[in-house]
């Protein structure tokens, strides 16, 4: 960064812009493997201080890549090429909530939970449900098309856009969408920059449709003897027909260790599914009564059923710990965030985490399954010593091999996480038809290539193992 | 002033696989009061353990900004409790603050403070006559007495609430306690010196003399202050130093006074009365009940939303107010503003910093809302509340 722009950034932001060794550091990783140190962090507090940041940014070609909480798994947020570091948790405020018309407006720094704490009051809910909702910010989970276990009902991120601004890779502020439920005006860009992870411009404000809090809510906390049954339960659920709210599967490995971190008190078996289902009173005691049914035909060894949020509470709060539970999974091995959220269709759940259990013994590596079996999103993560080259070479085929079995499997290589750099040569295999496409618009929009470059498409390695945030370089050239 | 200078590693080291087991998950900005009160990523405990990780792997070097980073936390201790993959994050923290301490890498205002502890023997830089100039006259007849119970009353509390230091007197002479208390001679617990990263070892043996010149020796030691608690009951033990005299802070033995019936509730309290869990007392030494308990004699006692281990920090902890009272303060408005939404006439804590803290934040509280909450020390409600055994 030149002295010129250095003065120039100082000049417009004052304190909330910052070249110290403490900023930049801290802003070098999120909580994915990687880490590179921008050269600056800047924290704009509107819309038009971030335009003339991305401006000078756009005059100077300098990289920017936003930042939101830094919960991202997949390197989105860490700024692989330098550059400045775009700060937007201070633009925090919620500028509206109109249930009368079943959206509200706010700024991209809103943490999940605030918002949701403030929709309450009215009645209402926006239900991405993230495991991080108590940390991360709209403005990441729309950059990355975030969402949770409730998708399979109430859909992700991307389903609640209505509007968005955004400023331009050039400076521009555009406003896309609209304040209404639907539209078919013209090119739905909305749609467009959701999921694009800072690489085509920066969110600066969020219209999101809101949806009614349910009336009743219960859930099952279901034991199974083997894994298969667990995936042949969740195919039977869907298939009865119920839609559950939520239905996530956790494997021994992910129970152990929510067992340890958290004291979760799950039941320690081979399998489980927390089932949770929402509605009218009335509608919910049935579904959970035909809920039960459904997994004792499918072989379950023991089902609890609680309408008491106390209770469910805690199964969801066992199932939220597993991440970072695992870290404390074993002395000696730690975690780390590879091929984290990969999709398949329902039906092939069972089918995608023996494969990974297969993947796993064959590979040495231990590999911990979990996630939102009812829409079919898995979530993997790997428990490895990081400062050994070895671990991370086998974690590595480990991964290849995975998404290998996901897309043979007509799945996709991420579901909620987003691409970043963790997934970048998967996902180049997986929409390699649409590409060319992707490039050319980003080079529309970003001519000087200088929102989050290096990554999803433009990442230019076989290889994911690299600028690693731990002790180790792995040289893959032998 | 730190620019460029290394850490030697030997205490950090010992916590090197933490700053590997912390996945960055950020749950603990969810709980950080120094985070929320700036929005600054690296105030973050998570963002400590990459700088802890960062200082080790000799990737970056110590400059003020790391200095600060390090620094600019209330050690309160809710990152550890919140944190699933159980970093210790305060130990990683601390060892970080002792390889600066080391270096002579302390902020400037908390490096102010220390000198006043060495020159003067209290924080605040004031002579030692100060600790004995609101003693009662029956209290300084019993300084450097003998007595069953030493009354140790710390720098904050003998030198600038004088309220405090009276109720407690008050309290010891109309129950009839056998006490004594050290007057000028009370050294500093050196709690100041334990979260700039030095060793309170010196105190401890300075106490240590202190005591031997009783005679006879005292069977306890009260403390109102959670600091001088911790310094007292862990900290000398761990630094080798055993005063072998039984430590408590004085709630606890306020309580069994009142069991006892040496003491007799007068009064309840009129309103809505809220505790307020000092983090040194609560996360730091499990002392979560006996408070409610000794409270409960004197009214209902209400709860703060976020109390026991999930309290919020007043602002008034590890050192952060001499290095950013700025973010101090924003912690303890939001704390009184919790209260307000509760509809608090009390609030009620048995920590003199969490006092100083709150009671301040209840002015600008007052002039913001109109709406007035007493911040009291739940000594003094035990000192206006109560007589003695007839």
């Amino acid at each position: 960064m030149s002295e010129e722009m250095f003065r120039e950034l100082k000049e417009l932001l004052g304190d909330n812009f910052t070249t110290s060794t403490a900023a930049r550091y801290a802003y070098s990783s999120d909580a994915s493997i990687y880490r590179a140190m921008p050269d600056a962090v800047a924290r704009p507090m509107n819309a038009e201080e971030v335009s003339k940041i991305v401006k000078l940014a756009n005059k100077y070609k300098v990289p920017i890549t936003p930042r939101g909480a830094g919960t991202g798994l997949c390197g989105a947020a860490v700024p692989i090429k330098g550059g400045i570091t775009l700060d937007m948790q201070a633009m925090n405020k919620i500028k509206s909530i109109t249930p009368e018309n079943l959206f509200c407006i706010v700024e991209p720094g809103v943490i999940y939970d605030t918002l949701n704490n403030e929709l309450k009051k009215a009645g209402y809910q926006f239900p991405g449900s993230p495991g991080s909702a108590e940390a991360a910010n709209i403005g990441g989970m729309v950059a990355l098309n975030a969402s949770g276990m409730r998708a399979i009902k109430y859909g992700a991120t991307r389903d609640y856009v209505l509007g968005l601004e955004i400023v331009l890779p050039t400076g521009e502020i555009m406003r896309v969408g609209t304040h209404t439920l639907k539209n078919s005006s013209g090119y739905q860009l909305e749609k467009l920059f959701v999921g694009s992870e800072g690489t085509l411009g920066v969110i600066t404000e969020i219209t999101l449709k809101i949806v009614a809090l349910p009336k009743a809510v219960a859930a099952s906390l279901v034991s199974f003897d083997k894994v298969e049954k667990a995936g042949q339960a969740i195919s039977n659920i869907i298939a009865h027909p119920i839609i559950p709210s939520s239905m996530e599967i956790m494997d021994n490995t992910c129970i152990t260790a929510a067992n340890r971190g958290i004291d979760a008190g799950l039941p320690d078996v081979p399998a489980i599914l927390i089932i949770e289902v929402d509605g009218p009173i009335e509608e919910v005691q049935r579904e959970i009564r035909q809920v039960e049914k459904v997994c004792q035909e499918s072989g379950a060894t023991d089902i609890i059923v609680s309408d008491d949020i106390k209770v469910y509470g805690k199964w969801h709060e066992a199932r939220k710990s597993v991440l970072p539970a695992l870290g404390g999974f074993s002395p000696d091995l730690k975690i780390v965030s590879l091929a984290d959220d990969m999709g398949v269709p329902i039906s092939k759940v069972a089918q995608a985490v023996i494969g990974f259990k297969e993947i796993s013994d064959r590979n040495k590596v231990i590999i911990a399954t979990y996630g939102h079996a009812s829409d079919g999103n898995l979530h993997t993560k790997f428990l490895i010593d990081p400062s050994n080259e070895d671990d991370w070479k086998r974690a590595e085929k480990a991964v290849e091999e995975i998404y290998e079995l996901v897309i043979s499997l007509d799945g996709t290589v991420t579901g909620e996480h987003g691409v970043g750099m963790a997934k970048a040569p998967y996902m180049k295999i997986e929409r390699a038809s649409a590409l060319k496409t992707m490039k050319a618009i980003k080079d529309a929009l970003d001519p000087n290539n200088i929102m989050n470059p290096g990554k999803m498409f433009e990442w230019e390695s076989d290889h994911i193992i690299m600028n690693l945030r731990y002790p180790t370089e792995v040289n893959f050239d032998e | 002033m730190s620019e460029g200078k290394k850490i030697k590693g030997d205490r950090l080291k010992e916590f090197y696989d933490q700053t590997l087991l912390c996945t960055s998950c950020g749950y603990c900005k969810s709980v950080c009061p120094a985070f929320k009160g700036t929005l600054w990523d690296h105030n973050t405990a998570r963002s400590k353990m990459v700088l802890a990780y960062g200082l080790l792997e000799g990737d970056i070097e110590v400059d003020d900004s790391v200095v600060n980073s390090i620094f600019e936390c209330t050690t309160c201790g809710d990152c550890a409790r919140r944190c699933p993959s159980n970093v210790k994050t305060y130990e990683v923290l601390m060892a970080a603050r002792q390889e600066l301490a080391e270096i002579h890498c302390i902020p400037e205002n908390l490096g102010l403070a220390l000198k006043n502890v060495d020159s003067h023997g209290n924080p605040q830089g004031e002579v030692a006559s100060a600790r004995e100039e609101f003693l009662s006259d029956e209290a300084k007849a019993k300084v450097g007495g003998g007595g069953d119970v030493l009354v140790y009353l710390g720098c904050v509390t003998s030198i600038t609430d004088m309220k405090l230091a009276s109720a407690i007197f008050k309290i010891l002479e109309k129950a009839n306690v056998s006490y004594t208390t050290l007057g000028e001679k009370e050294p500093c617990c050196g709690f100041l010196n334990h979260l700039a990263g030095q060793s309170s070892e010196r105190f401890g043996q300075s106490l240590l003399d202190a005591i031997n010149t009783l005679s006879p020796r005292p069977k306890l030691i009260v403390t109102p202050c959670p600091g001088c608690y911790r310094s007292l009951h862990t900290h000398y033990p761990e630094e080798g130093v055993d005063l072998n005299i039984e430590v408590k802070h004085i709630l606890e033995f306020l309580e069994t006074l009142i069991e006892k019936g040496d003491l007799v509730v007068t009064k309840q309290l009129e309103g809505n009365v809220l505790y307020h869990d000092p983090c040194d007392l609560g996360r730091h030494a499990d002392i979560y009940e006996p408070p409610r308990k000794l409270l409960g004699h004197f009214t209902d006692v209400k709860e703060f939303e976020f109390n026991r281990d999930k309290s919020h920090c007043c602002g008034g902890g590890g050192g952060l107010q001499s290095t950013n009272y700025d973010i101090s303060s924003t912690m303890s408005m939001t704390r009184m503003g919790e209260a307000k939404e509760l509809e608090a006439d009390y609030v009620v804590s048995a920590c003199p910093a969490c006092k100083s803290m709150l009671s301040t934040a209840a002015v600008d509280l007052k002039k913001e809302t109109g709406k007035k909450i007493r911040v009291q020390d739940l000594v003094e409600i035990v000192a206006k509340h109560t007589k003695g055994r007839e």
